[in-house]
């Protein structure tokens, strides 16, 4: 076993998260089963502690990979986050997949919470406990896949880090982009990369405008579902670009590409990271919002505070782009 | 006007952190010109694209991962001698691919000799 500061915070963290998550759930499913005391205090205090709770929880996917980074000295062989990973790669890979998804779903029942909170919605109390409930199913699986992580983590095991893998002609990025674009990817993929950032930003940019300024009609209409769309196909190019272009380039490494260095040699790369991807959950969170609260008469409630979403989400893409394209350029 | 400030901040800090990074990587000791690893003396590789800056590497596997992408150039390539650590030409040494990895992060294990007499196991040349 290993064990360091970082370690242990996410194991103590991990195991509270195990114990709390067990009982929401089974609050949660207690309050399923008698829906007539659904609007009970206990329910309330029940939402009140699952927010507090779930708002530490978003923290945990980012010191994940900070608790990651802390053993890349003591593993023989770890040069970056990638090496680490390595020591336990099924595991580790199946934690590196669960854990966006969670902050998605997190981010997106809290948003929920707080809107019918601040607008004084309670007909979405029933759809909040049920997706409380697989959130909370989520955190057992997450927490109880740290534990193990952690525990298991040692330093006897020698490792092979980024640079074979990543660096070899046929990667699987570079594998789809040849498929895709052809041998000479880069320049075409290059200027994918900025016009499909372009586009979903302007594309939500006027699903925005369009909100303030038509019917009720016209807003049932919202390209809400195409903007979604645009999102989830920019967030497959961007992946793409940062492994075959971006981090290359932003670390003076043409030929190395590696994420998890990246995250080594430019130290600001977290902050374009993370913007990017509250970005992108940002528009995945409207939606959501739009599709739970479709048939309620209360969602007109809640437009300006979905505006309000929308218009951080356009800031975090557009924000993030401009710090790729100082890195790139000056 | 809440909004904006925020706006403005998250700008403002995006500055800070664009304008230090380059001045750090400035400070940061030259590593391998494929990945920036740490080069061992003992084991590093150098080319020499032509009329061009020449490139560290931090071992053969590295020179040869970075060489694949770089084949149609032409170059003068340096290696160095385990035994004596000087460097000599590519063409001139003699590799012996044996069990003792020289680098754990990419398991290389293909040593550089100047002489076959120095090559201490007996396995056939690379």
């Amino acid at each position: 076993m290993l064990f360091n500061p970082f370690s242990l915070t996410i194991l103590f963290f991990a195991l509270i998260s195990l114990v709390i998550a067990l009982c929401g759930g089974l609050a949660a499913l207690r309050g399923l089963k008698n829906r007539h005391t659904l609007l009970d205090r206990k329910m309330d205090l029940l939402f009140l502690s699952a927010s507090i709770f779930l708002t530490a929880r978003l923290c945990s996917y980012p010191f994940f990979y900070v608790a990651l980074q802390s053993f890349v000295k003591d593993i023989e062989g770890a040069m970056c986050i990638y090496g680490v990973t390595q020591v336990i790669p099924n595991l580790c890979g199946f934690l590196e997949i669960i854990k966006p998804i969670i902050f998605f779903f997190t981010g997106g029942w809290l948003i929920l919470h707080y809107l019918t909170r601040q607008c004084k919605i309670e007909s979405l109390f029933l759809k909040k406990l049920i997706f409380f409930l697989f959130i909370s199913f989520l955190v057992i699986i997450d927490s109880a896949g740290d534990l193990l992580f952690f525990l298991m983590m040692n330093s006897d095991t020698t490792v092979r880090c980024c640079t074979l893998p990543l660096d070899s002609p046929h990667r699987l990025s570079a594998t789809i982009c040849k498929q895709l674009l052809g041998r000479h990817y880069e320049k075409p993929l290059f200027f994918i990369y900025y016009l499909s950032n372009f586009i979903l930003a302007g594309g939500a940019w006027y699903a925005l405008l369009a909100k303030k300024s038509g019917t009720k009609q016209d807003r049932q209409k919202r390209p809400f579902i195409l903007i979604f769309i645009l999102g989830l196909i920019n967030f497959f190019i961007t992946g793409l670009a940062m492994f075959e272009i971006i981090a290359p380039r932003m670390m003076h490494l043409p030929y190395h590409h590696c994420p998890y260095c990246l995250l080594q040699y430019v130290p600001d790369s977290f902050i374009i990271l993370g913007l990017f991807m509250l970005g992108t959950f940002g528009l995945g969170w409207t939606f959501g919002i739009k599709i739970v609260t479709i048939n309620e008469d209360t969602a007109g409630k809640l437009t300006f505070p979905l505006n309000r979403l929308y218009l951080f989400s356009i800031s975090s893409l557009i924000i993030s782009l401009a710090m790729v394209t100082f890195h790139l350029f000056l | 006007m809440k909004f904006s400030i925020i706006i403005f901040a998250i700008l403002f800090l995006m500055c800070v952190f664009t304008w230090i990074t380059p001045h750090r990587e400035k400070d940061k000791p030259p590593g391998c010109s494929l990945d920036g690893s740490e080069i061992h003396p003992l084991y590093e590789v150098i080319i020499t694209p032509l009329d061009k800056m020449p490139k560290s590497f931090a071992g053969i596997t590295n020179a040869r991962i970075w060489f694949k992408e770089n084949v149609k150039q032409t170059f003068s390539i340096m290696v160095t001698d385990e035994a004596s650590g000087k460097k000599i030409k590519a063409k001139d040494a003699f590799y012996v691919l044996s069990n003792v990895i020289t680098s754990a992060y990419t398991g290389n294990r293909i040593h550089v000799f100047t002489e076959k007499k120095k090559s201490p196991v007996p396995h056939p040349a690379v």
